[in-house]
């Protein structure tokens, strides 16, 4: 491509810049795009040039008025942007609320037959819901409302599955490594703790790879671009996973209601302080805060609840009260690669900047 | 069909741009060799006015973006452009409109013929 070619992109680079910031955000890229691609099909620069200096006065006066016209539509219709705001973020918290309902119907009338077999069809009400709102999210390009819906599907499917069957490759080298069959407390912790930290890093990678596949399908493109700008987004994919992985905290865990509800109302009052922050730092500020609640409360409760358990003969290397501290830590445990992994994303911020739009300069398009 | 009537005459730009996409849908070099194409090189638009006429043609909903069905050989994703249906109406409006300037023109200058 000619110098003259070059220059003529650059000074159009600069005329864009007059344009409204609205308007460059919308169509900067593309403008720069045909100007680029007109050059390259062996349109003279000149006089492509000076057709865009002709028209410039006349485009930018329109694309003032245009700009401020769209604007005073947006406020008039700022009623209905808002209330869909306040549907999304109903239905996002509707995740975190939602499995608490038949731990609510338990605590409330008790354990009949009755409430189980509501509970059951709650539970699966819930199951529909969240597949749901799933599919609608990724036919829609997954939107913000619709990531912990993904979030928990990958963790739940990662870990009951697929941290179950690479940690059943090599858990008993493992095992053997660290002298499981001293039975000793340590030895039980430090098993615990690394089993714990392996299925959180297999959801992690399973998040990634998701994120990353999708990546390739232009229909839900959109998600890892707005995670690159955004990479909280990733962290409230995982703190989503927390919603099913408290499940499993509290398996055969009996009157553990209360604790479990406080402990998803926890994870509710987060996600809502994430939709209503402006900000990265507050917005990773709210999950962590959210995230620590829920499992030091699943922590304080098991503690209470390992004496009401009828499950003393399962284990026979320590004593019913060191056990409770063991059920505690575990818990606590989880809750450290939690965090570590909900902050892991934030690595994201030291990959150069993903250019806004209208930024990349035109003379860097035309060598492509 | 009051709202699109009130928008006629259009200007020629646009005109030609809604022509344009008439047969499918084009990316926006695509719609600006159509246009200059359509007008035998009478028209020629800068990306100005191209994205300026597209701004107000989206914000009307006369057109759509739709993923580009040609391929692109940047590692971007390229936008294309198509009518909706309203887009298509009032293009069909304007062409009735000078058809029956031109019918009205021809038959007055008929008349004058003697």
């Amino acid at each position: 491509l000619s110098d003259r070619a070059r220059l003529a992109a650059r000074v159009y680079r600069v005329l864009l810049a007059f344009y409204p910031a609205e308007f460059r955000a919308e169509f900067g890229e593309e403008m720069q795009d045909v100007f680029a691609t007109a050059l390259r099909n062996g349109e003279r620069p000149w006089r492509l040039f000076w057709r865009e200096v002709r028209d410039w006065p006349g485009a930018i006066g329109r694309a003032y008025l245009e700009t401020k016209k769209g604007n005073r539509t947006m406020e008039n219709g700022s009623n209905s942007s808002t209330s869909r705001a306040r549907s999304e973020t109903l239905i996002t918290l509707a995740l975190f609320v939602l499995p608490a309902v038949p731990a609510i119907l338990k605590f409330i009338f008790g354990y009949q037959a009755v409430i189980n077999s509501i509970g059951s069809g709650l539970t699966i009400g819930l199951l529909v819901f969240v597949a749901v709102v799933l599919v609608l999210g990724v036919l829609k390009g997954v939107p913000r409302w619709s990531v912990p819906f993904l979030g928990v599907a990958v963790m739940a499917l990662a870990m009951l599955e697929l941290s179950w069957r690479i940690w059943g490759l090599f858990y008993q080298s493992v095992q053997s490594a660290i002298g499981y069959y001293t039975d000793t407390l340590q030895v039980h912790v430090l098993y615990s703790t690394l089993m714990v930290g392996f299925f959180w890093l297999t959801a992690f990678v399973a998040v990634v790879t998701l994120v990353t596949l999708l990546a390739i399908w232009p229909r839900t493109r959109r998600l890892a671009q707005t995670i690159r700008r955004d990479w909280t987004l990733l962290s409230f994919m995982l703190y989503s996973g927390v919603v099913f992985a408290l499940l499993l905290v509290f398996e055969e865990y009996r009157y553990d209601e209360p604790w479990k509800i406080a402990c998803w109302a926890s994870l509710a009052l987060g996600a809502w302080a994430y939709l209503r922050s402006g900000s990265s730092g507050k917005r990773i500020l709210a999950l962590l805060v959210g995230v620590t609640l829920a499992y030091w409360i699943a922590a304080i409760g098991k503690w209470y609840l390992v004496p009401l358990q009828s499950w003393e003969t399962w284990f026979r290397w320590v004593d019913p009260e060191t056990y409770r501290w063991f059920e505690s830590w575990r818990t606590l445990a989880e809750w450290g690669w939690a965090i570590l992994f909900m902050l892991a994303p934030s690595l994201l911020t030291l990959l150069p900047r993903v250019p806004e739009t209208g930024v990349v300069p035109v003379e860097n398009r035309l060598g492509a | 069909m009051d709202d699109i009537l009130s928008r006629l005459p259009l200007r020629e730009p646009t005109f030609f741009i809604l022509l344009g996409l008439s047969p499918g849908p084009k990316h926006g070099y695509g719609i600006l060799k159509e246009v200059e194409a359509l007008s035998e090189g009478r028209v020629r638009l800068s990306t100005g006015t191209l994205y300026g006429a597209i701004k107000r043609l989206l914000d009307d909903g006369w057109i759509r973006r739709v993923d580009d069905p040609l391929p692109n050989d940047t590692d971007r994703e390229r936008k294309a452009y198509a009518l909706t249906e309203q887009g298509r109406r009032a293009l069909n409006a304007e062409v009735e409109r000078l058809r029956e300037l031109v019918g009205v023109a021809q038959a007055r200058i008929a008349e004058e013929t003697p």
